[in-house]
This record gives C-alpha cells, structure tokens and sequence, in this order.
C-alpha cells in the first residue's frame, strides 16, 4: 500500500509527462487512461490492475472533448493516481476476463472515485490557467514589436510551467489522499467486479452515445438484449 | 469558400521565388514547432503564440527587419483550431509567405483571409475525425485487446491513433505547403470519409463486442454491464450528465450492491 521514493519519482515523472501530452505538447495520447493508467500499474507494481482501471476510465471519459476552448478534466493525472492507487491496493485480486485483474470493491471505488475527483478538479483550474496567460502574449507581443523571436519562444513555451506543475500537484494531493484512505478503509473482502462491471457499462455507453446520438435506441436496444442474454447462458 | 484559384498572382516572378524558395529542413522544423502549438493556449489569443512560435522558422524568407516584424505580428493574431489540423494550414501559410516575400501582391491577403476562412471548417473537422472518432474508436478496439491480451491494448491505441495523428499533423505541413490555397480538399479527402464511416459504425459495433466480453466472464454481477451500458448512451446522448458523475453514480451503486451481496460471493 505504501509506495517508496523510487516510485513517487516516477510516478510524479510520468505524471508531468501525462499532464502536458493532454493538450499542451505532442498529444500522443499517453495521458488517455488506457495508457497513463497501465503506465502507473506499471511502476507501482501491478500493470494488468492499472490497466483495468485504463480500461475503465477510457470509456467514462469518451465524451470529454476538447471542443472549440472548453476545458477537459485532466485526465492524465487523474488516469495516474487512479492506476496507481488500484495497483497499490491491499488485498486479493479478482479476474476481469482472462487477463485483467481488479482489486476488492472497496479499494477499487477508493481508486476509482480518487482518479475522478482529481480529473474533475482540473478542469476549472485548468481553465483558471488558460485565463492567465495574460503576462506570456504581452511579452510576446512586445518581443515581437522588437523583432525577438527566441523571446517569442521562449514566452510560449513558459506556458508549459503552470501546465506542469498542476498536473505535479494533482497527482500529489490524489495519491496522498488515495493511500490515506486505502490505509484507514477496514478489509470486507467484497467483490471488486461489482464496481468494475457497471463502470465499464456506463463508460461503454458514453463512447458509443458519440457516434449514434440519433439512433441510440437501436444501439442501446442491442446491447441490452445481447448483454442479458449472453450473462444468462 | 473563396480562397482563390491556388495559382500565384499579379507581381509574382518566378525568379523571385526561387531566391526564397523554403527548404525542406524549413518546413520540417515548423512541423516540430506544431508538436508544441498549444503550450501557450490562452483564451483570448487562443493558438497565436504557437502559430507564431512555429512560422517563425521561416521568417528568413523576408528580406528586411521591419518585414520580419510585421511577419511575427502577423501570425500573433488569434487563431484556434484542431491542433492536428493546423499542420496543413501552418504549410499552406509557408507557402503563401513565400510567395509574398518573392512578389505576389495577393498572397499576403490570402494568409490572414485564409486562416480566417478555415480554422472553423478545418477545426470542426479534426475534432470530429480525432476526437470523438478515432480516439473514442481506438479506444474501444484498445480495450478489447487489452481484456484479450493485456498490454496489446495500450501499445496498440497508441500506434493506431498516432499513425494517422502524426501523419496529419507533421506530414500535413508539408502537404499543406504543395496544395497552397487548395488545402480545403483535405476535408472531402477519401481517407476522411472512409475514416468517418469506420467511426460511424466501428465505435458500436466495438461496444457491443465490449458488453459481449464483460457479460460472459465467470462473475454475479456479469448482468449489471448491458443495463449500465444502456444508460450510459441514453445519458451521453443527450449530455445530461457528465461522464465523470455518471461513473461515480455506477461506483456507488456497484459498491453498495458489492457490500450486500459480498457474504453470497465465493
């Protein structure tokens, strides 16, 4: 459950990492949870538990588009701190099909909710960062008024300081207050599954409302009918 | 949507372009820059300091300082679009450059009437092809994998998705350099229609293979995944909720359910 300085360091590293692929460089998509959450199984000694908790986010946050200036939940520390967490949790681990594995229900609501919660209060700080950035045009304004056009890269690329460093603090405060709450939760030995299956359902869901907004019904039709009678043979 | 018939106009000489012709190693270091377009993305100014930051590699096309300057002011003005995307418009602004630095009274209007014209139509495309399709779609198909073959999954959204992202957005640059004003064709390329009907019907299909796989493992709670699934494109449809609050809604459920039913469970 505790994790030691060699794997703070990397995790803190690959959430920076995650924190600028989301929008402010490359965007190679390593901050989507199906990779940044496997990438933090990984380093916290559990990959195919991150990777569960990959798969499961990737879908609930299917529908967060980056849309003309509309912020997303920052999901690049948020898939760190919720594949970390679920690979560094206590307690046996249940089958998620014939590879991936999850935790109990309790430590993996824990992970889960603690991944959210960090995406969610990205965004309007996210949001709060992208609304001051006053100080960066008008250097770059004025060094381009003297013809300086290192001076005009280097104001863009400072951007990526405050990016950094709230991706940095996010993934702090999210595995800071997740192996808190691991450590205090009593043991119950419930089913992890009966968290993971209904999560996967939902994020399923919202990837597809995207592609079939006007015949929802047939799809969602489909896989009721599919679904029910596959869970009952 | 005018933006000309592509060809150079009045006061071009051909000799004048061959003076600042842009090499490859030009247009290759605008794409890096691109890779960064949006470090600085503010919401006034939107994309401008990476517009500028990335032009700013072929600056040397203009002869004299006070044209570099107003080159840099230029490219400050606001700009947004798919950050993909841009890598055609930022070639197709080289190429503009270029040919008003060489003496094409025209194409000086054309660069700020162009970004104008198309960062919409250009943006409204790339989010539509990236973000809520081939991203969603990898996704899925990376999800399945992943539940079949573990890290498969990952490594492979990653290629698929970037295989055609960076083919955009660094090779578009060159790409957008030879179509000039022409680039508004990428829209009705082939490749973006045969991509757009994949997403269409590859992000279901790819579902129900994901409802199919989650409803047959060996587990109690194997029924909850279709009706949650149904919510979910009943919800998302119609963005009554946001994903994040949907989800911690089913974890809720799914935890009080686990804690019911926990004594029945081997």
């Amino acid at each position: 459950m505790s994790l030691d300085a060699g794997t703070w360091a990397l995790l803190l590293a690959l959430g920076l990492w995650t924190a600028l692929d989301q929008s402010a460089c490359l965007q190679l998509l390593v901050s989507q949870p199906l990779v940044a959450s496997w990438l933090a199984g990984w380093i916290a000694g559990d990959p195919l538990c991150g990777l569960a908790v990959g798969v499961l986010l990737q879908g609930v946050w299917s529908r967060a588009l980056p849309l003309g200036a509309s912020p997303l939940p920052f999901l690049g520390p948020a898939s760190v701190v919720g594949g970390a967490l679920a690979a560094c949790a206590p307690g046996p681990r249940l089958g998620l099909g014939p590879v991936l594995a999850v935790p109990e229900a309790v430590p993996l609501a824990i992970a889960l909710w603690m991944s959210i919660v960090v995406g969610e209060l990205g965004r309007p700080l996210l949001l709060r960062i992208y609304r001051h950035r006053g100080g960066l045009i008008a250097t770059a304004m004025t060094a381009a008024e003297e013809n300086q056009v290192s001076r005009v890269r280097v104001a863009h690329l400072l951007g990526l300081v405050p990016t950094g460093l709230l991706g940095l603090g996010l993934v702090v405060v999210g595995l800071a207050a997740g192996t808190f709450l691991l450590r205090m939760t009593p043991t119950l030995h419930a089913d992890g599954r009966w968290v993971a299956l209904p999560v996967l359902g939902i994020g399923v869901g919202q990837a597809c409302s995207l592609s079939m907004k006007r015949r929802a019904w047939i799809w969602g039709a489909a896989a009721l009918v599919l679904g029910i009678a596959v869970a009952m043979t | 949507m005018d933006l000309g018939s592509g060809g150079p106009g009045p006061g071009y000489r051909r000799g004048d372009d061959m003076s600042a012709r842009l090499s490859r190693l030009d247009l290759a270091r605008v794409a890096v820059w691109n890779l960064f377009l949006q470090a600085s993305y503010d919401t006034g100014r939107r994309q401008a300091l990476g517009i500028a930051a990335a032009m700013a590699s072929i600056r040397h096309v203009w002869p004299t300082s006070g044209d570099r300057r107003a080159f840099l002011l230029r490219h400050l003005e606001p700009m947004n679009t798919n950050p993909a995307m841009a890598g055609p418009l930022l070639g197709a602004m080289a190429r503009l450059e270029e040919r008003a630095a060489a003496g094409d009274a025209e194409a000086l209007a054309r660069v700020s009437h162009m970004r104008r014209v198309l960062e919409g139509p250009l943006a409204a495309t790339g989010d539509a092809i990236f973000w809520a399709g081939l991203r969603p779609l990898a996704g899925l198909a990376g999800a399945i994998a992943a539940w079949q073959g573990g890290a498969l999954g990952p490594i492979g959204f990653a290629i698929v998705y970037n295989a055609i992202h960076l083919t955009v957005r660094l090779g578009g640059v060159f790409w957008g350099y030879t179509k000039a004003e022409r680039i508004h064709e990428l829209m009705r390329a082939r490749w973006v229609t045969l991509l757009r009907f994949a997403v269409r019907w590859g992000i279901p299909l790819a579902g129900l293979c994901l409802v199919v796989l989650a409803a047959s493992i060996d587990a109690f709670p194997r029924w909850t995944v279709a009706p949650a699934a149904v919510a979910g494109v009943f919800l998302g449809s119609r963005s009554v909720v946001r994903g994040g609050l949907l989800a911690g809604g089913a974890i809720m459920v799914g935890l009080i359910l686990a804690l019911v039913f926990f004594k029945s469970v081997p």
